[in-house]
């Protein structure tokens, strides 16, 4: 009887043990490991509401084990059963306290949420605001000019490029042609000399431009982004623009964040109308230059629709 | 007692009201509201309203219901179909009871799922004149093709049902024609199945329609002389063009829009296609024939699924048609296609799919739901004994329909992406983003549930204690997968929280919301549920016995089940290995990622080998173990990280990895499974199960999940339409209603909660209403389809 009732005991402790252990994990083990992975200054722990979601998941799915088994269910509830039933020694002291301080945390956490406060509100933020918008219309299909140039471009560029020597400040001056010569040119060399040209004048722009909010590293840590309750993009970060379409981060850098329609919220960006401070040509230039700087490729459909 | 009684009518009393007359009146000024309604003039009107109610929420809610009824009528033909042939080929009486109740509820639902299709019809005529006038113009010959598929599907479901008792007799009429047109029946009937699979659920060849540039010249001469086929579309086009209420362009515009495109013909394989399937027909009428009234009268129901599939590819075609319109002038918009290059138009395949498989696994558990409340109100054992059994096959069959729907949903969803850049940005990464958090709680909750019922079930099997132990860790394993699989990329984030962060992406965590790790965690779900089943499946058998000597037909049939495997993976290695960079719109030095993924792909191959090696030498446990590991490691461990290097670099291979990674975890699951059966064959029996001796919570997980079903497909349906926000037929018919906008997410649980409960409450009553036409088989504890 003793051993039965110390085995009954333990699956009870073991599952309140383990539970505890997840508890403490998330709470303070896990922000100095992230802190470790992520190489930052300060200890990084979970967001409160993916917190509370991860340990409601680990409950229901504490249950749902110790249900899945009649034997086991009861033998977790026993403790519990007698301790109510005024038996368990210690043990179902211990119970009844915790039968009294239950309800009361319970009770103290509600009265907590719902007690009026002064704090800042929580944002919530969605990772792209929707290219239905309406100004957004215009801009879809569009396809950055300069990664497929046109002969006239590429003449325009040949010649612009014989005018101005744009190796002076070059650091590897040896790896370009003094002067180009189309006759002799490989097309497909000119038009890697191009697109280079084209990022080169694009990182020159986003230096410019850019920079001060999203960071000479694209990190979304320039200068004055501390400044701002939304921060800047971290470009970096594989899940934003490298899931964008070309078209879209156009879209994004011509119109900004002020003014968007409701649709777009929340989503109080203050980037700004580039479109009223670059030309066309530039702002497609910057994107180019951003997505050969992080070393990621703009989405590309998959199927080219008729 | 009666004090208390008394004092309890008193409390009833006094909340009574005290004016009825107020509450009359009320009703009244209640039914008066659609009298006004009614009196109001809409004639001409491009939208309406429903008796002063929302129109959209109406179609919304009359849509879903029509759209869950027809789930189940489409959904359990399939597989009443499958266990009548199982009953056929073990002579077991049980497959065959419960194939005649499934088909008797299927009967009863029929009915009511006609009804709200004509009500949905009704309503969306009504409600949307202008809308329906430009799909009418564009559909109109399918709704004729649908009206007599329904027929077909009306006629052979009342055959199927019907018949059952006079056409149950095995006995064969005819055996020479029967041994002449089995095999040529059987080889038949695979290559229509895979065929019409292929072609009508897989974007393959000619499944686009073809825009063919012509010259005003040419125009000129087949306009001259009008036939049939491609020059059709420019005669339909110019139909469309006069019938199309909201067709953007208008007389000239449209004319020039002729001269300068057409559609191409439909590509002859589904000329092919066609020819096959009456050949098809013909052949299995003669041997179902030949082979006596139950073959007949199983391929009474094939040809009921035939009907069942060909409405929903219908149905199919209008909802899609309208995100993502095909057969269209590229700059006018106005329609100039087929109803063909309307039908087939680049979403309906990727829907098809995903629609099959949810109804099958929409039909399992509604069919297991129906189980449970009739075990938990069994008078007998015998009662219990049946729908236990029920409830169980009901939840494999929902199992089955769910293990390859994530790939399903993620097929979709890249083509949705494909078709249109800003319906995939809404979808994954803006407004609807977070509809996809809930869906990831209801997945887990169908999953963790359909695992529940399958721990709780080994209550009632002998010797499966031996397991228990092992149920902790896949229990550990589904936890820790759902905990990623509810990771959003981004989150509400209090100051402090942003502060510390350093905006708004954990720099940890949110590599969790990104897609790679989606896939990654979807494919543990499923081995882990997978093993569930291999556990649940041996809890009562003793140690298998030797291959070598025990296996018997299984020598052959394990080997070719190892060349199928080894078939398909070694097939798209192949395929991504040879696949050229500038296919995908690539640089050429992006092809290491593909050439690594093919090589981890002929990996797995060489552990196929091995696996079947061990099996032959008696070690086919090791073998399993070996393969479901290397598996979960490949598949979940290695592709998972290399997910984010092919996000980031090559994004359009990250479609080509995750059907890698399905590959790899069903060819695991076939050779397992049939492994599985060979050495496990003539194992000692620890004891029989003991159906109906089971707890009443797994009754309750079989009905959660089932609730959990409904709500899901509320969930996505709304999400699939609401891609098109402000646009009825994506950008080309503008929806200027007062109603243009995406209902908020409240408003949509909201609604979605109310179309659970109203579908719940019908399918309550239709089984009800079903139930009062049969006696109760149980009703003296007699006993006709004793599974045990």
């Amino acid at each position: 009887m003793t051993t039965t009732h110390s085995k009954r005991s333990r699956i009870f402790v073991n599952s309140l043990v383990l539970y505890v252990v997840a508890f403490l994990f998330l709470k303070f083990a896990f922000p100095p490991i992230a802190k470790a992975i992520a190489g930052t200054s300060v200890n990084l722990p979970i967001p409160g509401t993916l917190f509370l979601w991860y340990m409601i998941l680990i409950t229901a799915c504490f249950f749902v084990y110790l249900s899945s088994n009649e034997k086991d269910l009861a033998d977790f509830l026993a403790p519990v059963v007698e301790a109510i039933r005024g038996k368990g020694g210690i043990h179902g002291v211990i119970f009844k306290i915790a039968f009294v301080c239950l309800p009361l945390l319970v009770g103290y956490e509600i009265y907590d949420c719902f007690v009026p406060k002064v704090v800042v509100p929580s944002s919530t933020r969605q990772q792209h605001p929707g290219m239905s918008n309406p100004n957004a219309v215009p801009y879809v299909g569009l396809k950055n000019p300069f990664r497929d140039p046109t002969p006239e471009m590429l003449a325009a560029f040949v010649e612009k490029y014989n005018e101005e020597d744009p190796r002076e400040g070059e650091m590897d001056i040896d790896a370009m042609p003094p002067r180009l010569d189309t006759d002799s040119l490989d097309p497909s060399a000119l038009k890697e000399l191009f697109v280079n040209e084209t990022i080169v004048e694009g990182r020159q722009l986003y230096q410019k431009n850019c920079r001060a909010c999203h960071g000479t590293g694209h990190d979304g840590a320039g200068p004055v982004a501390k400044t701002f309750k939304l921060r800047p993009v971290a470009f970096t970060d594989p899940g934003t623009i490298a899931t964008l379409v070309e078209e879209a981060v156009f879209w994004r850098v011509s119109e900004g964040g002020i003014g968007l329609p409701d649709i777009a919220t929340p989503w109080d960006s203050p980037m700004p109308k580039w479109k009223d401070e670059l030309t066309e040509e530039d702002r497609w230039k910057i994107i180019m230059a951003i997505y050969s700087d992080i070393g990621m490729e703009p989405r590309v459909l998959e199927m080219k629709v008729d | 007692m009666n004090t208390g009684n008394s004092h309890i009518r008193h409390r009833c009393e006094s909340l009574r009201p005290h004016r009825p007359g107020i509450w009359v009146l009320a009703a009244m000024a209640l039914l008066l509201l659609p009298a006004l309604a009614f009196a109001e003039n809409t004639i001409g009107a491009e939208y309406r309203t429903f008796f002063g109610l929302n129109p959209r929420t109406t179609v919304w809610v009359i849509g879903e219901i029509h759209l869950l009824f027809a789930a189940f009528v489409l959904g359990v033909p399939i597989f009443a179909v499958v266990v009548e042939f199982v009953g056929l080929r073990t002579g077991e009486q049980k497959y065959d009871h419960l194939a005649h109740e499934c088909t008797a509820l299927l009967s009863a639902a029929f009915s009511t799922t006609a009804a709200l299709g004509g009500l949905l019809a009704f309503a969306v005529f009504g409600l949307y004149p202008s809308v329906m006038g430009h799909l009418t113009g564009v559909m109109h010959k399918s709704f004729y093709i649908y009206g007599l598929l329904f027929f077909g599907e009306a006629f052979t479901l009342y055959l199927y049902y019907y018949s059952w008792h006079r056409m149950a007799s095995t006995e064969t009429r005819h055996a020479g024609i029967r041994k002449l047109l089995g095999t040529p029946a059987t080889i038949l009937g695979i290559v229509i199945v895979a065929l019409f699979l292929y072609l009508f659920f897989f974007n393959g060849v000619g499944s686009h329609p073809k825009r063919i540039e012509v010259t005003n010249q040419d125009v000129a001469m087949t306009s001259a002389a009008p036939v049939d086929g491609a020059d059709a579309a420019a005669a339909e086009a110019a139909e469309t063009a006069e019938t199309a209420e909201a067709a953007p362009p208008a007389g000239d515009e449209t004319a020039e829009a002729v001269k300068e495109y057409r559609y191409g013909p439909v590509h002859p394989i589904y000329w092919w296609f066609g020819i096959g399937f009456v050949v098809f027909v013909i052949v299995y009428v003669l041997f179902a024939w030949a082979a006596g009234p139950k073959t007949m009268h199983i391929f009474l129901g094939v040809m009921l699924n035939f009907f069942g599939l060909a409405l929903l590819l219908v149905a199919n075609s209008w909802a899609t048609y309208m995100m993502s319109p095909s057969g269209l002038h590229p700059d006018t918009m106005a329609f100039i296609g087929s109803t063909w290059d309307a039908v087939s138009n680049y979403l309906w395949r990727p829907l098809n799919l995903h629609r099959l498989l949810g109804n099958i696994a929409f039909g399992g558990f509604v069919v297991g739901a129906y189980a449970a409340v009739k075990f938990l109100t069994a008078k007998n054992d015998a009662a219990r004994a049946h729908y236990d059994w029920m409830g169980y096959i009901g939840n494999f069959i929902g199992i089955c329909g769910m293990i390859p729907l994530p790939f399903a949903g993620y097929y979709l969803g890249r083509e949705v992406y494909s078709n249109s850049p800003i319906m995939g940005n809404d979808m994954m990464g803006g407004f609807f983003s977070w509809t996809f958090v809930l869906q990831a709680v209801l997945i887990g909750a169908l999953f963790i549930g359909a695992n529940y019922y399958l721990w709780a079930g080994m209550d009632r099997i002998p010797g499966s204690a031996r397991y228990r132990p092992y149920i902790k860790y896949i229990m550990a394993a589904l936890l820790l997968s759902f905990m990623v699989w509810v990771t959003p990329h981004n989150l509400p984030l209090t100051p402090s929280e942003q502060g510390i962060m350093g905006g708004q992406y954990h720099p940890v965590l949110k590599y969790l919301g990104l897609m790679p790790a989606k896939n990654a965690v979807v494919n543990f779900i499923l081995l882990s549920t997978f093993f569930s089943f291999m556990l649940y499946r041996r809890a009562n058998k003793s140690d298998a016995k030797p291959f070598s000597e025990n296996a018997g037909i299984g020598k052959i049939v394990v080997p070719v089940a190892l060349c199928v495997t080894l078939f398909l993976t070694g097939a798209y290695a192949w395929s991504i290995w040879q696949l050229d960079p500038a296919d995908l719109s690539l640089a050429p030095d992006r092809r290491v990622y593909f050439r690594f993924h093919a090589g981890m792909l002929a990996v797995h191959m060489v552990l196929q080998i091995l696996t079947v090696v061990l099996t032959f030498t008696n070690k086919g446990k090791a073998g399993q173990a070996i393969l479901i590991g290397a598996t979960a490691i490949i598949a979940t461990g290695i592709f998972g990280v290399s997910g984010f290097f092919v996000l980031e670099k090559a994004n359009a291979f990250l479609r080509n990895l995750a059907v890698c990674q399905v590959l790899l975890v069903l060819c695991c699951m076939i050779l397992t499974q049939t492994i599985d059966i060979f050495i496990f064959k003539g194992a000692k029996i620890v004891g029989q199960i003991r159906w109906g001796k089971v707890g009443i919570r797994p009754q309750y997980a079989l009905i959660s999940l089932c609730i959990s079903v409904v709500m899901l497909m509320g969930l996505m349906g709304y999400v699939r339409s609401g891609l098109r926000q402000n646009w009825h037929v994506f950008g080309v018919l503008k929806d200027t209603s007062p109603q243009a906008m995406s209902p908020v997410i409240q408003e949509m649980t909201i609604t979605v909660g109310f179309i659970t409960i109203v579908f719940l409450g019908l399918v309550a009553f239709v089984f009800w209403l079903r139930s009062l036409g049969e006696p109760d088989p149980f009703a003296d504890n007699n006993d006709p389809p004793n599974p045990t």
